[in-house]
């Protein structure tokens, strides 16, 4: 009776965790599979409700860049801007940190906004430290929820980003 | 016939000659009556004035006058008898007429030759007895003319400082009239150190009311009309410092006393119109208010129109033993604080100083803000002056020794400062507006030869500068530009400054035997190569030209010249902290030696060499730099020696280093 209780009271709760996180994730994979399916809207309601749901889940760092980019993408840029600085304040050591300064950098500029733009470009130039000795750039690459591929090519006087191959943002210094 | 004419002739020269006799006699009798009361008329007139009064001669002259010699008025204090006022001639004229008719005799006119008065006690003195001049004046008969008349009066403000005077005053039914020459210190070419004045007012109740002060000197004109009631006198006007300023006076002829008085009274600004518009300064819509509170002046809510900008001035002098000052001006005080920070024309200027046996210690503060590149910048500009002595006695310049002089200039964030000691300042004055300027003087331990010229037709006033300096210790100089606190040597350098369109340092510099110590770029290639010797590098000559502005602080032709090191190339930090650089950098072998990091690669090269020769591109934020070696023989070389694996490992650890080096 002892041993039953040592084995199947953690193998319960172990479970309930397990099955609890497979929720999550089959939220998360019904947004990509609606991704995949170009279904944009509907996968942004999906990381939505996820987001809401699981706030400290480890994939919520992806579902809240995802709703930053559908923002950016439907040009809800007072939204696009408010997600971005969630997004870099909630997540601070993301890998995608560089290209949602890029975002705000760019959300800044259409609105007129020089001062803010040139500000969040200081941030792009100082958060990568780049030595260059035998190469001519350094690369920095993510690949997002709504399956977009980042670059960001760091170069000695100047940051060029491309999203799928697609120049985006350059940035002299 | 004949000798009745001879009768009547003899007897008509007797009838003179008795009556020259008797006019003689009484002459002489009241002369000597007048000698005999002269220390009563001395005491009498001392206690009147409440001050001590000395008259060597007073003599009746027919029909009608007094004159008076050497007349005093002194002071006494603890230790000596002061002077306060002189007359070598005084002429006193009565009134026949008002003799006859009222047997009231009253002095008509008084004609001073030859007197001086020491300024800071006359205004003492009449202000003391201000009520009665005004009683003395109030007491002529309605139809009374009273004159008074100086001729070269010398008035004393400091023991080498004085003016002369000449200037009339008419009192008759209660209005006054003056006119007078004023000259400040021996007559210039051109007059332009002759003043004259033209004053037309009349007394109230309670004090006095301007109707019309013309002030002129060559190429300048100013009219002022006022009030001067209980110790204040409130004025406005106008004034123009031009070539042209007769065009501006025809305003000014309808003038109504009332209307004046009430626009006054109520703080209203006259619509004066400046006619011409004229090159020069124009300070128009004045209104102010200056209260005399002796010795000391304060200037209270003084508001004028500078050349179209608003400006307000206030403050206070104080005549004592020191003269001191303590003003403040500002532009646009009407705009809110936000608004004056965007507006590059609104500044703050506070001078303080205090003069004391000729001896002048002075302080200025400027500060005003400058677009630059479309941002406003704040800039602030501080000069103290001490133990500086002014020498005015030439009229085509003016001379400054001064024991010590500091600069101050802030742009932004960025500080500049510079002391200098015994400086010889001569501000050449021939021209109205641009002032020439020459200086020469002890800059820490090195000599300043400076030449240049302020444009005071500007505001704030355009400035342009070049200076020369030699034999200077370079590490002094860290408050001028950071960059100095990381270098010692001697130090010469050629300067230019000018602080328009915005301000501007630049020019060269040379510094011979000296070292670097822990400067930037070498520092962190130190650390990045593990060459320890880098920290200090003792040189032979370093030069660069260098300019700084608001928006960068730039290096460029550096050329170091050391033992085991030689660079060159360019280094500029710019708005952001954002770096520009191209650093060619030769290291000889002794020093690669010492390098655990190089020695792996040179052995790549299995060649021997004395020197090796690194070009690097920096750039990025100054604390987190991004470095590029830049292709060369030497990098070549390295580059066909390792495999592709080992270059990507190299380049992996030399990031690491990187970090650890800005982390750290």
């Amino acid at each position: 009776m002892r041993i039953f209780k040592i084995i199947i009271i953690p193998l319960f709760i172990f479970s309930a965790v397990y099955l609890y996180a497979e929720e999550d994730r089959a939220l998360y994979r019904q947004a990509m599979r609606a991704v995949k399916e170009k279904n944009f809207n509907a996968a942004f309601m999906d990381f939505k409700i996820f987001l809401e749901e699981n706030p400290e889940s480890k994939l919520a760092e992806g579902a809240l860049f995802a709703l930053c980019e559908y923002y950016f993408e439907n040009s809800d840029y007072d939204d696009a801007f408010y997600t971005f600085n969630r997004f870099l304040k909630e997540h601070p050591r993301s890998s995608a940190r560089i290209f949602a300064l890029v975002y705000l950098s760019e959300i800044a500029r259409k609105q007129n906004n020089q001062e803010l733009a040139e500000k969040l470009e200081k941030a792009i130039i100082s958060s990568e430290q780049i030595a260059l000795l035998f190469r001519e750039s350094k690369e920095f690459r993510f690949r997002s929820p709504f399956l977009k591929k980042y670059l960001a090519v760091y170069f000695i006087d100047r940051v060029e980003f491309y999203i799928d191959g697609t120049p985006f943002a350059q940035i002299h210094y | 016939m004949a000798r009745p004419l001879r009768k009547y002739i003899i007897r008509s020269l007797l009838s003179i000659v008795f009556l020259f006799l008797i006019a003689s006699f009484a002459l002489n009798r009241i002369n000597n009556f007048l000698e005999d009361k002269k220390a009563e008329i001395e005491n009498a007139v001392s206690a009147y004035l409440n001050c001590q009064v000395e008259i060597d001669d007073i003599k009746y002259i027919f029909p009608a006058s007094l004159r008076i010699n050497n007349f005093y008025i002194l002071q006494n204090n603890y230790f000596k008898k002061k002077q306060v006022l002189y007359f070598k001639k005084v002429k006193l004229t009565f009134s026949i007429l008002a003799v006859a008719s009222r047997s009231n005799a009253f002095i008509s006119r008084v004609n001073v030759e030859d007197a001086s008065f020491d300024y800071a006690e006359c205004f003492s003195l009449a202000k003391e007895h201000y009520a009665d001049i005004v009683a003395f004046i109030n007491s002529l008969p309605r139809d009374a003319v009273f004159s008074l008349l100086f001729r070269e009066a010398a008035l004393t403000f400091s023991s080498k400082d004085s003016c002369s005077l000449s200037f009339g005053l008419k009192i008759k039914r209660g209005t006054f009239f003056s006119c007078g020459l004023i000259k400040i210190g021996p007559l210039k070419e051109h007059g332009l150190n002759l003043w004259r004045y033209n004053l037309k007012g009349y007394l109230t109740s309670e004090g006095l009311a301007i109707d019309n002060l013309e002030i002129r000197r060559k190429n300048f004109y100013s009219l002022i009309r006022g009030v001067a009631e209980d110790n204040a006198l409130r004025f406005n006007g106008f004034l123009s410092l031009s070539s042209h300023w007769k065009e501006i006076t025809e305003n000014f002829e309808d003038f109504n006393i009332p209307h004046a008085i009430n626009s006054l009274i109520k703080r209203e600004n006259n619509e004066y119109i400046i006619r011409n518009t004229i090159s020069g300064l124009n300070l128009y819509e004045l209104s102010a208010t200056v209260k005399f509170n002796l010795p000391q002046i304060d200037i209270e809510r003084s508001r004028f129109i500078l050349n179209n900008v608003p400006i307000s001035l206030q403050g206070k002098v104080v005549f004592g033993p020191k003269i001191s000052v303590d003003t403040k001006v500002n532009s646009y005080p009407d705009k809110s604080p936000d608004e004056r920070q965007e507006d590059p024309l609104s500044f703050d200027l506070s001078i303080m100083g205090a003069l004391e046996k000729s001896a002048l210690d002075g302080e200025m503060g400027l500060n005003f803000s400058r677009n630059i590149k479309n941002k406003i910048v704040q800039q602030k500009l501080n000069l103290r002056l001490s133990d500086a002595y002014f020498d005015l006695s030439r009229p085509e310049y003016l001379k400054i020794d001064a024991g010590g002089m500091e600069a101050e200039y802030y742009s932004g964030e960025n500080q500049h400062k510079i002391l200098f000691r015994d400086a010889n300042i001569l501000f050449f004055l021939k021209d109205n507006f641009l002032r020439l300027v020459n200086l020469n003087c002890k800059v820490y331990d090195g000599k300043l030869l400076g030449s240049g010229q302020i444009n005071l037709l500007n505001l704030p006033p355009k400035c342009d500068f070049n200076f020369l300096i030699s034999n200077a210790g370079a590490g002094k100089f860290k408050d001028l530009l950071e960059y100095f606190s990381k270098v010692e040597g001697t130090l010469e350098s050629s300067i230019h400054y000018k602080n328009y369109p915005y301000s501007t340092l630049s020019g060269r510099m040379d510094i011979s035997n000296g070292y670097l110590n822990n400067f930037e770029f070498f520092k962190w290639l130190a650390d990045f190569f593990a060459l320890g010797s880098l920290r200090r590098i003792d040189f032979d000559k370093v030069s660069f030209d260098f300019f700084v502005n608001g928006d960068a602080a730039k290096m460029e032709n550096i050329k170091l010249v050391a033992k085991d090191v030689a660079a060159g190339g360019y280094f500029g930090i710019y708005s952001g902290d954002l770096v520009k650089s191209a650093v060619s950098l030769t290291l000889s072998k002794d020093i690669i030696d010492q390098s655990e990091k190089l020695k792996p690669l040179i052995r790549l090269l299995r060649e021997n060499f004395t020197s090796l020769d690194f070009d690097f591109q920096l750039s990025g934020i100054f604390n987190a730099m991004n470095f590029q070696w830049l292709k060369s023989d030497f990098k070549n070389k390295i580059q066909d020696a390792l495999p592709g694996f080992i270059e990507r490992g190299i380049e992996r650890k030399v990031e690491e280093a990187i970090e650890a080096i800005g982390g750290g």
